[in-house]
């Protein structure tokens, strides 16, 4: 059978699509409870994805220096640590570029010190790569597909809750204010998840030809 | 006598305020349905086939630790003005105590399972629901130790219940009766989705619209 261009080239597109094809929210179910909670517009996806990339990017960069003979279980609490230590500049650049919107945001931007990309994925995927620059290619991935998912999901939300309109509610319109509950986010980020298995899926399995079926059907007839 | 009064005031006000605040932690605001911490957490321990009231039993000796040190500490950092962004890594170093200190006593005090619980000890303590608990304590007005308590406490409870609610449906969720598309972890989504709304409605919100 005719392999496709993905086919032929499966371990250079997915490693240039992974942000896509094995995004961290979507495939894994990392680091959900800020989209799903706090994304519900804009302005709060672009402080939670930025920070989010911040934090995540220099914490894993800077614990991969750590020596491995440091028992497991110190090392675990070091990258959270680490992370904290990120956390304070990250959080004060945040409230100077967003004014008061960070109190909106209450303790989803702390929690971002405990991700699970920092607490266990630094550990069994980044330190794990062969190469330095694997890691941070993989590690920039990551944080990609995390900033994608967030404003994604945040722009659906603001667009739904606002009236179909990006701006403020216009009096009369239909809207759906429940798209800020959590509830909506769940919903949203299945459906993107689901969409981005259904074409992983026809990516690896793709449809055969017309001419291909008809072929294949002239041997089973002939076969038979 | 006043001072037995007193006394046994004090006792059933700190059972009132534990028990309200653990109730509240484990339906109003479920660390899972609520507020999503802990999900990936949950996937994890159902996909590796845990066994959840373990895993619960072990969170909630975690939380309830945790909580308790966090009352003891926090009443300094309160007033600090930069309290933002020292709260993060003092509760961090306080998890950490806790971690190391849950992993020394299962190591001598712990015979039967150890193995087992030594595993699970290094899944449930560094999480999104258990930073995320004690910072949502940290918010609540006039939290006495009760409260403190019951809401740690609660939140491990809550997490454990919502742990079972998707795992009893696991099995069907990744069955062929779904399409490939959906089956496994989006539907699962749309399931936690479902019930978040159910909740939602079941505390008596109406929806917006």
């Amino acid at each position: 059978m005719r392999r496709t261009f993905y086919q032929r080239n499966q371990p250079f597109l997915d490693r240039l699509f992974a942000f896509i094809l094995h995004n961290p929210v979507l495939e894994r179910g990392l680091v959900l409870a800020p989209i799903v909670v706090a994304a519900y517009n804009v302005q709060n996806a672009l402080i939670l994805g930025v920070s989010f990339a911040l934090i995540t990017f220099i914490t894993v960069f800077l614990s991969s220096l750590l020596p491995q003979k440091i028992p497991y279980v110190f090392r675990v609490i070091f990258y959270a640590l680490l992370a904290c230590a990120v956390f304070v500049p990250t959080a004060m650049m945040m409230d100077w570029m967003f004014a008061e919107s960070v109190v909106n945001i209450g303790v989803f931007l702390p929690l971002l010190v405990a991700n699970s990309l920092i607490v266990v994925k630094s550990e069994t995927r980044f330190h794990q790569h062969p190469t330095f620059g694997r890691m941070i290619g993989d590690l920039f991935s990551n944080v990609l597909g995390f900033l994608l998912v967030i404003l994604l999901v945040g722009l659906c939300r603001e667009w739904l809750a606002n009236g179909f309109s990006l701006t403020r509610t216009a009096e009369g319109s239909f809207s759906v204010p429940a798209a800020a509950l959590p509830f909506t986010g769940f919903f949203l980020i299945g459906l993107l998840a689901a969409l981005v298995k259904k074409i992983r899926g026809r990516l690896e399995n793709p449809r055969p030809r017309k001419s291909e079926q008809r072929e294949e059907f002239l041997a089973s007839l002939q076969q038979k | 006598m006043s001072a037995l009064n007193s006394f046994f005031e004090v006792v059933f006000t700190f059972f009132q305020e534990m028990f309200t605040y653990a109730l509240i932690a484990i339906f109003l605001e479920n660390t899972i349905f609520s507020r999503a911490l802990g999900t990936s957490t949950a996937l994890y321990v159902i996909r590796k086939k845990y066994n959840i009231f373990l895993f619960g039993g072990v969170m909630t000796l975690i939380m309830a630790a945790a909580s308790v040190l966090t009352y003891l500490v926090y009443p300094f950092l309160k007033g600090l003005s930069f309290s933002y962004y020292i709260v993060p890594p003092v509760f961090v170093a306080i998890i950490g105590v806790v971690y190391v200190g849950a992993l020394l006593l299962t190591r001598s005090l712990v015979h039967k399972r150890r193995e087992e619980i030594l595993q699970l000890i290094h899944v449930s303590a560094f999480n999104c629901a258990v930073l995320g608990a004690l910072l949502l304590a940290t918010g609540i007005p006039f939290a006495g130790f009760g409260v403190y308590l019951g809401f740690g406490v609660g939140s491990a409870i809550g997490f454990t219940f919502a742990a079972y609610l998707i795992s009893i449906a696991s099995e069907r969720l990744n069955s062929e009766d779904i399409p490939p598309a959906f089956r496994g972890f989006p539907i699962t989504l749309i399931y936690i989705g479902i019930i978040s709304l159910a909740l939602y409605g079941l505390i008596g919100h109406t929806l917006p619209f």
